[in-house]
């Protein structure tokens, strides 16, 4: 190598791949610095051998039943009897009303047939029911709810109803990419100092390093606004593709990325008077994501947001640190300069916490062209917050990359390298006067806790 | 469901703050425009006549779409056309340095009910729609950058959608049923029933049943009449060895004939030389040894029935009303039920609904004229 072929060259190109950095273990710093990921690496033990992966969500065990109306009329004793659309509740059950300090036990079990069960009640202090009081104010259904059971000495029985979990399927994807570039191109080279450290630098053919530059854009493209092939219009999940190969006829199968997983979950809009969302609207979207996750305290949201949101947050900490926590703007002076300010990137709120994160892509006005009334980029101010908490004792990360690999095979990353009669050190394969590298990948990501998740929208 | 508190549920608290819009409405100087609230509501409670309670649900009710919490929040939203800015005001958020309101914020999200008679919550609806998240919010052109995901839901539509269902299940049926054997085995072809291996029961079973788990897709085939009789002759042909896929110069017929690389562009290609459709049918009529049918002009073939029926225009549509701005206009586009000849032009959502399209015919019924 000469030094003319071997300069470094400015690479004015799109901001690297964040989704990937954050969710997944990158080793192979050549495109991207080496940065720690910022949510719990994927472990070995995170591959699975199938095209599709199933988990259960246990949502709520007690749940509200339906009233259709009052059978009869109140007695003088506070009983009375209510048409049910359901038979949840049971003998036994203290049964709370739209009116919260109204309450009545459930002296029988539901006798009837679907649409049209009765129950029999007697309200706690003896107070009279009244439906249009206790009743009729909720609008759409009426509902009751049975909170807690209360039995005689030496009761018979006692009753319970059980909850089925909700069950999430999540797909794989299989990406590639391949380049070829004529023996004559490789003595395009680049050479690459990783950290700034020269004893770990080293080149690189220009065309393969930008075919996998590429490819990390492509993949963290995927992971963060892939749209699934395996969901029908109506959110139904498709027992197959519907989409094959016009080629070979085989299935084509794609993922959802995280913003389709946590899209309709919890979306809010920005309320600045310039269209930027205010510290009220991150504290707003904290509470209902509190109210939503299975943590009482201690969680943490990583926001990711393009740089045009990330200084409108900087703007809101800032002002928020300074007006409502009496907090001073630092000056550390040396000789000449002057730094002022601090970098905001984690607000502390109510015992949870979110860090903003800056997601290059969010910047890139070519793909994602789409702008709010003022002009600015729609992309760069729409805010995804992601629960990180860990979601299990076995330190479950809620986010992660699953990749395929079973039986010693491992589709997370393939990549092979054929030479041709190009002059390189490597052995030919075939005569033709060029090199051709090739990757696949065969990957997913799932968000386990996507209704503790959200987003803010700009308009 | 996500159930948002009802702050102003009190008529004084709704007197109050209507009493403040006023009179800074009057003062003329606030650097935010709001909606006329008194017009505003009676408008939608003229126009949502017969309805007093609308719901929100989620667009897509599949299983996937079912599991997601379908909740979602604002606290204004500022129509750049107009200027108004649609928002609760809160009470006393007034500030007269800036001349500008601080509103409450506004969660909403599937199966939340709101009751028309109810002023505040009639206020809180008429914002809500306004949500670029809500289908048919005149906001929506503004926020390219995200899709709807809730509407107000519709009984009416509903029902009228399962009744068009059943409606067209029936007539695909009966159109069906009506077939000769001879039309039945060539119908099949279309779903690529090889007439050679099923028997006529069957291949007559087999499109029943498409028939009843898809008829709206039934009906566009069977509709879009000259390109299913052509798909029809070009099968037929490829059964019998007219027409023969080569697989450099795609359908080829009588060797000779290049027609396209692949169907679709045989079909086209048909679909403008009639005396060449008409020469490929006869021969694969020939080849199979059935009696020759004759050919109508342009691409009608006479190979099947027409499909012609009588659809009632739906009565109204909540969406319809929700953002009618006209309510006198809908009322009256909902009084006249109209007639239409399903051929040659497919049924859509759009047509049935599509206010335009009504009116036209509702005016044309009246001076006399068939529509």
């Amino acid at each position: 190598m000469t030094k003319e072929v071997c300069r470094e060259i400015i690479e004015m190109t799109e901001g690297r791949s964040l989704t990937t950095l954050i969710t997944s273990s990158i080793t192979d710093g050549r495109q991207v610095p080496s940065m720690k990921p910022k949510i719990k690496i994927v472990d070995e033990t995170k591959s699975i051998g199938a095209n599709a992966y199933r988990f259960r969500k246990m949502g709520r065990i007690q749940m509200a039943s339906e009233i259709i109306a009052q059978v009869g009329t109140t007695a003088s004793d506070g009983s009375f009897a209510l048409q049910m659309n359901d038979d949840y509740l049971y003998e036994g059950n203290v049964v709370t009303f739209y009116a919260p300090y109204f309450q009545a036990r459930a002296m029988s079990n539901p006798t009837g047939v679907p649409g049209n069960f009765v129950v029999q009640f007697q309200s706690q202090d003896g107070s009279l029911f009244d439906w249009n009081t206790h009743v009729a104010p909720q609008a759409g259904t009426k509902t009751c709810f049975g909170g807690y059971t209360s039995y005689e000495e030496r009761s018979l029985r006692g009753y319970s109803r059980s909850h089925y979990p909700d069950e999430y399927i999540q797909h794989m994807n299989i990406q590639r990419k391949t380049v070829a570039f004529s023996g004559d191109a490789l003595t395009t080279v680049l050479k690459y100092v990783p950290n700034g450290k020269k004893g770990d630098a080293y080149w690189d053919y220009v065309a393969t390093s930008q075919a996998r530059a590429q490819f990390n854009l492509e993949d963290d493209f995927q992971k963060m606004y892939g749209r699934s092939n395996m969901i029908d219009a109506n959110g139904n999940l498709r027992p197959a593709p519907f989409q094959k190969s016009r080629s070979t006829g085989e299935d084509i199968m794609t993922g959802m990325g995280l913003d389709q997983q946590i899209e309709g979950e919890n979306d809010s809009f920005a309320s600045g008077a310039d269209g930027r969302a205010t510290i009220n609207d991150h504290m707003d979207m904290m509470t209902t994501l509190s109210k939503r996750s299975n943590k009482i305290m201690g969680g943490h949201w990583y926001v990711t947001c393009g740089t045009d949101g990330y200084i409108d947050a900087q703007q809101e900490l800032r002002d928020f640190w300074r007006n409502s926590l009496g907090g001073q703007s630092n000056a550390n002076a040396s000789d000449v300069e002057i730094e002022v300010g601090h970098n905001f990137n984690t607000f502390n709120f109510a015992g949870q916490k979110i860090t903003f994160i800056l997601d290059p892509q969010k910047d890139d006005d070519k793909k994602f062209p789409a702008r709010t009334t003022d002009g600015r980029l729609a992309s760069s101010r729409t805010y995804h917050y992601f629960d990180a908490s860990v979601i299990d004792a076995g330190g479950m990360s809620n986010i992660e990359i699953l990749k395929k690999n079973a039986n010693g095979v491992d589709r997370s990353f393939v990549s092979i390298t054929l030479n041709g009669i190009t002059g390189s050190g490597a052995t030919p394969v075939d005569e033709v006067d060029a090199l051709r590298m090739a990757m696949l990948k065969q990957e997913m990501i799932v968000c386990y806790s996507t209704q503790s998740s959200g987003r803010i929208l700009p308009f | 469901m996500n159930s948002a508190p009802l702050y102003f549920s009190s008529n004084i608290l709704n007197n109050l703050i209507l009493k403040k819009m006023s009179e800074i409405n009057d003062f003329g100087s606030a650097t935010i425009r709001l909606p006329n609230w008194d017009a505003e509501i009676k408008a939608l409670q003229e126009r949502m006549q017969g309805y007093n309670e609308v719901e929100l649900v989620m667009i897509n009710d599949g299983n996937y779409s079912k599991m997601k919490n379908g909740g979602s929040s604002f606290v204004s939203f500022t129509d750049p056309t107009t200027g108004l800015t649609w928002g609760v005001p809160l009470q006393g958020g007034y500030d007269s340095n800036t001349k500008t309101y601080k509103f409450r914020r506004i969660i909403f999200g599937k199966n939340r009910v709101y009751r028309l008679n109810n002023r505040a919550e009639a206020m809180e609806f008429l914002c809500v729609i306004k949500s670029p998240l809500v289908e048919g919010s005149p906001l929506a052109k503004y926020a390219s950058h995200v899709r709807p995901l809730f509407k107000v839901k519709d009984a009416v539509l509903e029902a009228v959608k399962q009744i068009r269902k059943a409606e067209i299940e029936l007539m695909t049926k009966n159109w069906i049923m009506a077939l000769s054997d001879s039309e039945i085995k060539d119908f099949g072809l279309v779903f690529n029933i090889n007439p050679d291996k099923n028997p006529v029961v069957v291949v007559k079973g087999i499109l029943l049943e498409k028939a009843v788990k898809d008829p709206e897709r039934m009906r566009e085939i069977i509709q879009n009449r000259s390109k299913t009789q052509i798909t029809i002759v070009i099968r037929r042909a490829m059964s019998v060895g007219v027409i023969v896929n080569d697989a450099i110069s795609g359908y080829v017929y009588n060797d000779t004939v290049v027609l396209g690389q692949n169907e679709e562009e045989a079909i086209s290609k048909l679909a403008q030389d009639v005396d060449l459709l008409q020469n490929i049918n006869k021969d694969s009529l020939v080849k199979t040894g059935r009696v020759e049918v004759p050919l109508l002009p342009e691409v009608e073939l006479g190979i099947m029935p027409t499909f012609t029926t009588t659809v009632k225009k739906s009565p109204s549509p909540v969406a319809e009303k929700v953002f009618a701005e006209d309510a006198e206009a809908v009322s009256e586009k909902e009084a006249t039920p109209i007639e239409f000849d399903m051929m040659p032009t497919p049924i859509t959502e759009e047509e049935i609904f599509n206010s335009d399209k009504i009116q036209s015919a509702v005016v044309a019924k009246k001076s006399g004229k068939k529509s």
